[in-house]
């Protein structure tokens, strides 16, 4: 079937919040932990072939491949009751089972000595679909398995497959408190070189607002890991929904991704989703119209990355804007609601080019009862994503100074000679965060002369 | 003559049998013994056949006077069955025949007394009809009869002596001698003389309306001896102008004239028609006026009744209607000289002495009165004359006797009420006929013309205007369409039609339905009238009878009742005994029937009123009936033919609703062209695009109802290299679904169809240009990249893209949305339980509306659909740039679509400005708003 896409879950983060988004996926579908479609659910005019294929008995086998470097993570998925929906051919679990040791440099090395492996199972679920479209990636930046391993498979692929689309799921660190793992920075800095040169779209899931959403937002004191998964396996979900239930628009990634992306590096997707509910509290949100959903996906309080309206007196705004609008909606609230959104100015635009908020409307999974008649879930490009960049750099920045921790990286080959990876990642991460500071001004227009004028006079 | 009586054996058995209806057996001989002493006796009689006829035409005369139709028909058969019966070889053939005929004659002469529930009684009497004692029996008193009978001739004596031969000798010696024995009457006066020249002129034509000298002796002996009789035994007679009349002879001449006899004595009646009382009757200073009064109302009566009598005779039955409402007429008419005739049997037996005063109120008492004056009313308001078309004249003919009706019932006038309300339904029953056949069987059956509903023949069930254009109210003046059913007729048009569309698409069948209006319509008048059974002649008993009358539209009018003696060849068919029998109606009840019918309807309740059950009738039956029909049609349509799915199928196909199936067809043919760049599509790639879909799918080409079609054309624009075009869908839509969605309105469909693939064409050649080769440069250049000179031209290049991508994303969801908005709400529509064929008619065009304005395809929107195409082109000449690779762009090109770019966008921007401060939500405003770069900040 056309239009698959197949999921790369890397290391414990991605594995977790893969876990969660094939569970939701299996729910919306109608089909059991077991791959088998629910009797209820033989009618559905969904599209389940965009994540799923059947194997020869029919049942339903998502498209994903599992990797991890050390088996902790993947065998609690194999004793879960989902452990019979996965291709078993697909879990790639290292043989010597130790880990990344949340050290980028590591994972990237491991990534590279499993390369055939790990490709003849990417390779096999390609030639599986009829045309794949692209590949979402799931891992988080900070660890070592995830920002490693999955750096370098995003290098790969993107030789291997350099039509097909890349997007990744990337779970960033909290920055607001010191982190487990010391090297985060380090990760993070080297893991958003690939994101940005080797990604076509990177949607940014922020610990910190996670954390920050599940307590202000569900109302958790401590909220658990897979609290927090669940709220990213929404997020997939819900961006996914326009493929999986097809309507008369939007039937592919690339069409949802297009209109976001104005040039190579302002790639980074914030997300927001509401109304949120968790399964033991009530949701306050009473009432859901379009121009409400839409509303809160505006309200910084929703978006699942913490960004700075402002940071070193530049004014942030928004890039392009894409709601994708679930549930029963008449779409000419639409037209009304983007109306309102302009009366009362709740979005600011970049100045240097055409402002959009796409809207796409999408059916809910019929199998899936929610209290809410709408719900919405916005994908935007924001120029204050580069202030989460920057917290990260500073980190980067305080460590490199000292060249902390810098050991365990220099034992592997790729900083055996030198540091020049770590600077050239972070100069990369520069560049992106000049071109998104940049992207505030109407200057923009000019961005690859001004660029190239300032670099002849330094 | 054992010869002769052998020879006439078999007429006779003939005879016998259809008189008795016995079988030849014991019982069988004895009259047949009758029959032929009959016989034998009569051929004695020197019986020329010019007496003959003129006795029969007579008897027939009489027959008519006392309204018994029937049995003047009846002779009338006889004598032609007689006539055409070759009886005998040998014997002079006029004589046996007509001898039979004067048996015939002879059975048949007294039909007021004819008792028909014995037949030998009957036989008998007939037989001994020669020697009846007339005077005894008028007179009626066996004590005067001996008085009398010495004032008669001596002919009674030699009656009583019942010698048959003796009778006839007398007969004809009466014959011979009778102006001698009339003037050697030892009769007292003058008055007698006078009256003796009289009655040679009014006295037989009471009885044969005919001055002729060649009357049967014995009546004509029985009307003198009556004259006679009754001057002396009446004391109510008066002198005008020398001439002697009594209050008998004015009541029995005015009975006549009533029946419709032409001459007549004391009233004359003139070349137009018109009566008038005879001047000498008037003009008489002794006439009290009292009776010079009632003469005048009698005159004016039968002026009345004579409308009704020339419009029965002189109509010709040009429609069912008319046929329709003279057969309630007559029957009216009918009633009316059955009242007529048995008063006049009653004073001819004095069972009841009248005067004139006592006959005028007794006339008025039976109602006749008033009748007349509602018949002339009724003749007075139409014109059934003056070839008015059919239509015009049966819509004229209800609403007047509607009118009366309604008149009649506001001023309480029951006998009007009881007359009218007959003849009303009588005439509105064919419309109810008309309507009742066209609902059931689908098409209006009016062979005449008269249903003020008219089927367009040019028009065929399945022609694409049927229905706007099929059916016309061809009413002069729609005013005269009654209220409550005209209040009916939008729904009975809607559901004539919805029947001939159920009927074509075969759902209608004819035996489904087993009630009929007209007898619903007699329950419902039955119920709230408390009328006795209207009884209804079928119509196609009435149309049969029609067809025969306009062949011989001259022919009488009674023509038309079934006799069953035309049933010959049935052995059993008695024709007479049977006929005798239907006419034995016993008088009185004729008499009671109207005042049952008065004392019945008093208590009507004044409540219920005739527009009031009408407005009910409409209300509750035919406009029940027709909504039913509308409900089918709208259920076959939704149920059978499953038009929604249909539509579902139209819009997933043609507007791409269901992004799936025609994306994926969509997105082979797009790949196709971006792959070939100076190609254009072909009819081949096309095709086959569309197979591989269908087997992706896993489709059945056979049973899938979408099928491809390229039209190559030679026209070649610039525009053509570069968008699809002349891709065309074939939907396999049922023929029956045509009245909703035509076959012109499928082109619109078409056209949205191309208009989308255009713009997701559009949408598509920019989704795909992806980064990647910009990557991949980036990565084996290093960050170089972005520091070179030429990262600028890409810049541009990137700008540009985001620009296109948002004006072709505006444009694709304005049409996407307006097409998804629309179809919503048409289905939305649907659930509404009251939608029927018109509402559904009409929401598909609003959708087709919607559709365009979606895909600009008005007149007024193609400016902006120029623009849009050359919008489309810059769109991929410029993906044709950035795919062929970075390295080749040079900034020119870059520039010179950028301005072309903006001039396109601004062109389209100034165009759909107009729609920018509209506080009304239009597609075309939201497509304006999304044009707008600095929509969210320039507020």
């Amino acid at each position: 079937m056309p239009s698959e896409i197949i999921t790369l879950q890397l290391g414990q983060c991605g594995n977790q919040i893969g876990m969660e988004f094939w569970r939701q996926l299996c729910a919306e579908h109608g089909i059991s932990p077991e791959g088998k479609l629910e009797s209820f659910a033989t009618e559905g005019s969904d599209r389940k072939d965009v994540f799923f294929y059947q194997a020869d008995d029919q049942h339903y086998i998502p498209r994903a491949v599992l990797l991890d470097l050390e088996p902790r993570v993947i065998d609690g998925i194999m004793k879960s009751p989902y452990k019979h929906l996965y291709n078993p051919e697909n879990v790639y679990i290292s043989k010597d089972g130790g880990g990344a040791g949340n050290n980028w440099a590591q994972g990237f090395y491991q990534g590279e000595k499993l390369y055939e492996e790990i490709f003849d199972i990417i390779d096999r679920e390609a030639d599986n679909g009829d045309s794949v479209e692209g590949f979402v990636l799931c891992h988080s930046i900070a660890g070592g398995t995830g920002s490693g391993m999955g750096s370098n498979i995003l290098e790969k692929l993107n030789d291997r497959f350099p039509k097909k689309l890349i997007q990744t799921y990337s779970v960033f660190p909290m920055t607001n408190e010191v982190a487990d793992v010391v090297v985060q920075p380090y990760n993070s800095v080297l893991t958003l070189k690939r994101l940005t040169e080797n990604a076509d779209c990177t949607v940014v899931l922020d610990n910190t607002a996670l954390n920050r959403i599940a307590t202000e937002r569900l109302k958790k004191t401590t909220p658990t890991l897979a609290e927090l998964n669940q709220l990213v396996s929404t997020i997939m979900s819900g961006s996914t929904s326009t493929l999986r239930y097809p309507g008369y628009m939007n039937n592919d990634l690339i069409s949802l991704i297009s209109s976001l992306i104005p040039t190579p590096r302002l790639h980074f997707l914030i997300s927001a989703y509401t109304p949120l509910t968790s399964d033991n509290t009530e949701s306050e949100v009473r009432k859901t119209t379009v121009l409400d959903v839409m509303r809160r996906l505006l309200q910084p309080k929703n978006v699942m990355v913490t960004t700075a309206a402002r940071d070193r007196n530049v004014t942030h705004c928004y890039v392009s804007i894409l709601n994708i609008i679930q549930g029963e909606v008449d779409p000419s609230e639409v037209h009304k609601s983007l109306m309102r959104i302009r009366e009362r100015k709740l979005a600011d635009f970049i100045p240097w080019g055409p402002a959009s908020i796409q809207v796409a409307l999408s059916k809910k999974s019929p199998y899936i009862t929610t209290q809410h008649r709408v719900s919405g879930l916005m994908l935007a490009n924001h120029t204050g994503i580069s202030s989460l960049f920057d917290r990260i750099c500073d980190h980067y920045d305080k460590l490199i100074k000292r060249e902390a921790f810098v050991e365990n990286f220099r034992r592997l080959p790729m900083f055996k000679d030198n540091l020049d990876e770590f600077y050239d990642s972070r100069e990369v991460v520069q560049q992106l965060m000049d071109e998104y500071r940049a992207a505030t001004t109407k200057d923009y227009v000019n961005f690859g002369n001004l660029q190239a004028g300032q670099t002849e006079q330094t | 003559m054992s010869n002769f009586l052998k020879s006439i054996q078999p007429t006779l058995n003939d005879i016998v049998y259809d008189l008795t209806e016995l079988t030849i057996s014991d019982k069988f001989n004895p009259y047949k013994k009758l029959f032929e002493d009959a016989i034998i006796h009569r051929s004695n009689i020197n019986v020329e056949k010019s007496k003959v006829e003129k006795n029969i035409r007579g008897l027939k005369e009489k027959y008519i006077i006392h309204a018994q139709d029937k049995k003047a028909d009846l002779l009338q058969f006889l004598i032609k069955r007689f006539n055409n019966k070759p009886i005998l070889d040998h014997s002079p053939e006029s004589e046996f025949h007509h001898a039979c005929l004067q048996l015939v004659i002879s059975l048949a002469q007294k039909p007021l007394e004819v008792k028909l529930d014995n037949f030998s009684h009957l036989v008998q009497e007939q037989i001994e009809e020669a020697n009846f004692d007339w005077p005894a029996y008028l007179l009626g008193n066996q004590g005067e009869q001996s008085i009398v009978s010495t004032d008669w001739n001596d002919d009674d004596s030699i009656d009583d002596d019942n010698n048959d031969d003796k009778i006839d000798s007398t007969f004809i010696q009466n014959d011979d001698s009778e102006e001698i024995q009339i003037e050697s009457k030892p009769i007292d006066d003058i008055e007698q003389q006078n009256y003796s020249v009289l009655d040679r002129e009014i006295i037989p034509s009471y009885w044969y309306r005919t001055l002729s000298d060649n009357v049967s002796p014995a009546l004509r002996d029985f009307a003198l001896f009556w004259d006679q009789t009754m001057i002396k035994t009446t004391h109510l007679a008066y002198r005008v102008n020398s001439q002697t009349l009594t209050e008998y002879i004015l009541i029995r001449e005015t009975l006549w004239l009533l029946m419709n006899s032409t001459q007549l004595h004391i009233y004359v009646i003139d070349e137009n028609n018109q009566v008038h009382t005879a001047d000498f009757v008037r003009l008489c200073d002794v006439t009290p006026v009292t009776i010079q009064d009632c003469l005048e109302k009698f005159t004016k009566l039968s002026n009345q009744l004579r409308l009704a009598y020339q419009f029965l005779k002189e109509i010709n039955y040009s429609c069912r209607t008319l046929s329709s409402f003279a057969q309630a007429l007559q029957d009216q008419m009918n009633l009316i000289q059955y009242q007529l005739a048995d008063i006049e049997r009653n004073c001819l037996k004095q069972n009841y002495t009248y005067t004139v005063l006592s006959f005028h109120e007794e006339l008025d008492s039976l109602g006749i009165i008033s009748k007349g004056i509602c018949i002339e009313r009724i003749f007075d308001q139409i014109s059934f004359y003056n070839n008015k078309p059919n239509y015009d004249l049966t819509l004229e003919l209800i609403h007047i006797l509607h009118k009366n009706l309604l008149i009649s019932e506001m001023i309480n006038n029951l006998i009007f009420f009881n007359f009218l309300l007959p003849l009303f339904i009588s005439s509105y029953r064919i419309y109810l006929e008309i309507i009742q056949n066209w609902l059931v069987n689908g098409f209006i059956d009016d062979p005449f013309d008269e249903f003020f509903i008219k089927r367009k023949t040019d028009i065929s069930v399945e022609s694409v205007d049927f229905w706007q254009l099929s059916y016309t109210e061809q009413v002069e003046n729609a005013s005269l369409i009654p209220k409550w059913l005209a209040s009916i007729v939008p729904s009975l048009i809607k559901a004539g039609k919805c029947a001939e569309i159920l009927k074509s698409n075969g759902v209608l069948r004819n035996n489904e339905e087993s009630q009929s209006f007209v007898e619903e319509f007699s329950k419902h008048l039955e119920k709230n009238f408390n009328l006795q059974k209207l009884s209804w002649n079928p119509l196609n008993i009435l149309h049969k009878s029609e067809i025969a009358n306009s062949a011989k539209s001259s022919s009488n009018p009674f023509v038309y009742l079934q006799l069953p003696f035309d049933d010959i060849d049935n052995k059993k068919n008695s024709f007479l005994a049977l006929v005798f029998n239907q006419m034995e109606t016993s008088k009185t009840t004729l008499l009671e029937i109207n005042r049952n019918q008065l004392s019945l309807s008093s208590d009507i309740n004044q409540l219920t009123n005739i527009e009031c059950i009408l407005q009910n009738f409409s209300e509750q039956i035919l406009l029940i009936k027709c909504n039913q029909l509308i409900d089918k049609l709208t259920n076959d349509i939704l149920n059978r033919l499953k038009y929604l799915k249909h539509i579902k199928y139209i819009r997933d196909f043609f507007l791409f609703e269901n992004g799936s199936f025609m994306h994926q067809f969509a997105l082979r043919l797009y790949s196709k062209l971006s792959q070939t760049i100076h190609e254009r599509l072909d009819a081949f790639t096309v095709l086959v695009s569309f197979d591989s879909t269908l087997t992706m799918f896993g489709l059945d080409k056979i049973t899938y109802p979408l099928s491809v079609i390229y039209q190559s054309s030679n026209e070649l624009s610039t525009i053509q290299k570069y968008i699809i075009q002349n891709v065309q869908l074939k939907y396999d839509l049922p023929k029956e679904l045509f009245i909703i969605i035509k076959p012109e309105q499928m082109e619109i469909y078409q056209k949205c169809f191309a208009f989308v693939l255009q713009v997701k064409q559009a949408k598509y050649v920019l989704d795909q240009l992806v980064f990647s080769e910009f990557r991949v440069k980036s990565r084996l250049r290093n960050r170089q990249l972005y520091r070179y000179q030429s990262y600028h031209l890409h810049h541009e290049m990137f700008l540009l893209r985001a620009r296109l991508l948002h004006a072709v994303n505006a444009v694709n969801n304005f049409v996407l949305t307006t097409f998804h908005t629309a179809g919503e709400q048409f289905i939305e529509k649907h659930s509404n339980k009251s939608i029927d064929i018109e509402s559904m008619i009409m929401f598909h065009e609003k959708f087709l509306t919607a559709l365009s304005i979606g895909s600009l395809l008005q007149p007024k929107q193609q400016a902006i659909r120029d623009h849009l195409m050359k919008l489309f082109e810059i769109v991929t000449i410029f993906a044709r740039r950035w795919q062929l690779g970075f390295d080749s762009i040079k900034i020119e090109h870059i520039m010179k679509l950028k301005t072309e770019f903006n001039q396109t966008k601004q062109f389209i921007s100034i165009v759909l400005k107009p729609f920018l401060p509209r506080m009304i939500d239009s597609p075309l405003r939201a497509l304006a708003c999304a044009l707008q770069d600095d929509f969210y900040s320039n507020v």
